[in-house]
C-alpha cells in the first residue's frame, strides 16, 4: 500500500514537473500558444472598442501582422468560384471557375483610410453579412471538417486548422490567390482562423479578413446556415 | 506461468522500456515545437472546453517527453509507466468516443513518423487497437519495473 502511495506521489511530482516545463518551454517558443490574448473579455473589448470608433463607416478593426505582404482589393465572386462541399464527402474544392475580379488599383478597405497592408482585418457580423449578401469572396471555415459538414455559413469552404496541409492543396487549385478570403471560426475567442489567416498569408493569399465572432455570432443572427445537421 | 514469468524477467521490462519510451518521445516532439496546430488537433476531438485545449496542448507534449526520457532511463519508471497508462486510457476514450459518435479528424499521435512517411493519421479502429497495444506494452514496466531513482545493483 505504501509503495502504491509512493508510485502515485511521484506521477504527481512528474506531472507537475512536466507541466511547469511545458508552460515555461512555451513563453520561449516561438510558435507558442498565447494564453492571454485570447480571453473572451480581452477579444470582444478589443473588437468592441474599435468597431465603436468606426461604427459610422464600418466595423472593420485591425490586427497586427509581422509578415506584411502588399495587399490589393479583390472581389471574389463566391457562388461562381465554389463548388458546394456538400455532406457526406470529403472536402473537395471545384478547381474550376474561381474567378475573382482584381481591382489592382483601388485601395483596401480601411476603416481608417489608411492602406492595410501587412495587417490582417477582423470584421464584424454585420460586415460579414454584406460580403455574404454581395456574394462577394469566399468564406473559409478554418473549424473541424466534421463541426463544417455538419452545419456551415453557405458557399463557405472548409479549411481546418488542423488539417492545413491536407486540404491547402485543394484550396490553392480552386482560389485564386488574389480572392478576397473570409476567414471564421467557432467563436470570437477562438484561434484558429488566426492560424489559418497567417497561414495563408505565408503562402502568397494577400486580401484575408477574420470574422471574428464567427459561427457563434453567424448562428445567433439567425443567418443561413447549411449542412447536413438538421434540427426537429 | 510461463508468460507471466517472461514478462516478469528484467530484459523484457527493459526492452519494453526503451521501447514505449522511444515511442512516447517521437510523438511528444512535434507537438512540443508546435503547440497550436496541437492544440487544433484537440479541440477537434470536442471533448474539452475551449479555454482548457491550449493548456493541455502544452502540459501533454511534455508530460509524454518526461515520461519517454524516464522510461529510458529508468528513471521512477513505474511512476513513469502510471502516467503513460492513465494517458493512453484517456486516449482511447477520447478516441473510441469520437469513432462511435462518426467523428473522424486527425489523430495527433505521431506526426514525426506522418511527416516522414507521408502518412496524415486520422483517427479509426486500427487506433483504438494501437492504443490498446501500446497499453499491453506498457503494463508489464507497470507491474514489474523499478521505481527508485537510480536502480541500485
Amino acid at each position: 500500500m505504501k509503495g502504491k502511495g509512493r508510485t502515485l506521489l511521484i506521477s504527481i511530482t512528474i506531472t507537475i514537473a512536466a507541466s511547469v516545463c511545458g508552460i515555461l518551454f512555451n513563453m520561449v517558443n516561438p510558435n507558442g500558444i498565447q494564453f492571454t490574448k485570447g480571453s473572451p473579455e480581452e477579444a470582444f473589448y478589443d473588437v468592441a472598442a474599435v468597431a465603436n470608433e468606426n461604427s459610422e463607416s464600418s466595423t472593420e478593426v485591425q490586427r497586427e501582422n509581422p509578415d506584411a505582404v502588399p495587399e490589393n482589393h479583390v472581389t471574389g465572386n463566391r457562388d461562381s468560384g465554389i463548388a458546394e462541399q456538400t455532406s457526406g464527402g470529403d472536402a473537395t474544392v471545384s478547381s474550376a471557375a474561381a474567378t475573382a475580379e482584381v481591382e489592382k488599383d483601388e485601395p483596401p478597405e480601411n476603416p481608417e483610410g489608411g492602406i492595410s497592408s501587412g495587417e490582417i482585418e477582423l470584421i464584424s457580423l454585420s460586415k460579414a453579412k454584406e460580403y455574404f449578401d454581395r456574394g462577394e469572396g469566399f468564406f473559409v471555415d478554418a473549424r473541424s471538417r466534421y463541426s463544417y459538414y455538419e452545419l456551415h455559413i453557405p458557399g463557405a469552404v472548409s479549411l481546418s486548422a488542423s488539417k492545413f496541409d491536407s486540404q491547402y492543396e485543394e484550396f490553392e487549385n480552386a482560389i485564386a490567390k488574389d480572392a478576397l478570403l473570409i476567414i471564421y471560426c467557432q467563436s470570437i475567442t477562438c484561434r484558429y482562423s488566426d492560424v489559418v489567416a497567417n497561414k495563408l498569408k505565408g503562402l502568397g493569399y494577400r486580401n484575408i479578413k477574420i470574422f471574428a465572432g464567427g459561427w457563434v455570432e453567424w448562428v445567433q443572427a439567425r443567418y443561413p446556415v447549411q449542412g447536413f445537421k438538421t434540427y426537429s | 506461468m510461463k508468460i507471466n514469468g517472461f514478462l516478469s524477467s528484467s530484459k523484457t521490462v527493459t526492452v519494453l522500456r526503451v521501447v514505449v519510451g522511444m515511442l512516447f518521445i517521437l510523438a511528444s516532439y512535434p507537438k512540443i515545437i508546435n503547440p497550436v496546430h496541437f492544440s487544433a488537433v484537440v479541440s477537434e476531438y470536442q471533448l474539452l472546453p475551449e479555454n482548457i485545449v491550449p493548456i493541455v496542448a502544452v502540459i501533454l507534449p511534455w508530460l509524454e517527453f518526461f515520461c519517454g526520457a524516464m522510461l529510458i532511463l529508468n528513471v521512477y519508471a513505474q511512476s513513469n509507466a502510471l502516467i503513460l497508462m492513465v494517458v493512453l486510457i484517456i486516449f482511447t476514450a477520447g478516441v473510441t468516443n469520437n469513432v462511435l459518435r462518426g467523428i473522424v479528424h486527425d489523430c495527433g499521435c505521431f506526426e514525426l513518423l506522418g511527416g516522414w512517411l507521408g502518412l496524415q493519421e486520422e483517427i479509426s479502429l486500427s487506433t483504438i487497437v494501437r492504443d490498446l497495444f501500446f497499453m499491453l506494452l506498457v503494463l508489464p514496466v507497470l507491474l514489474y519495473g523499478t521505481n527508485v531513482f537510480f536502480r541500485r545493483r
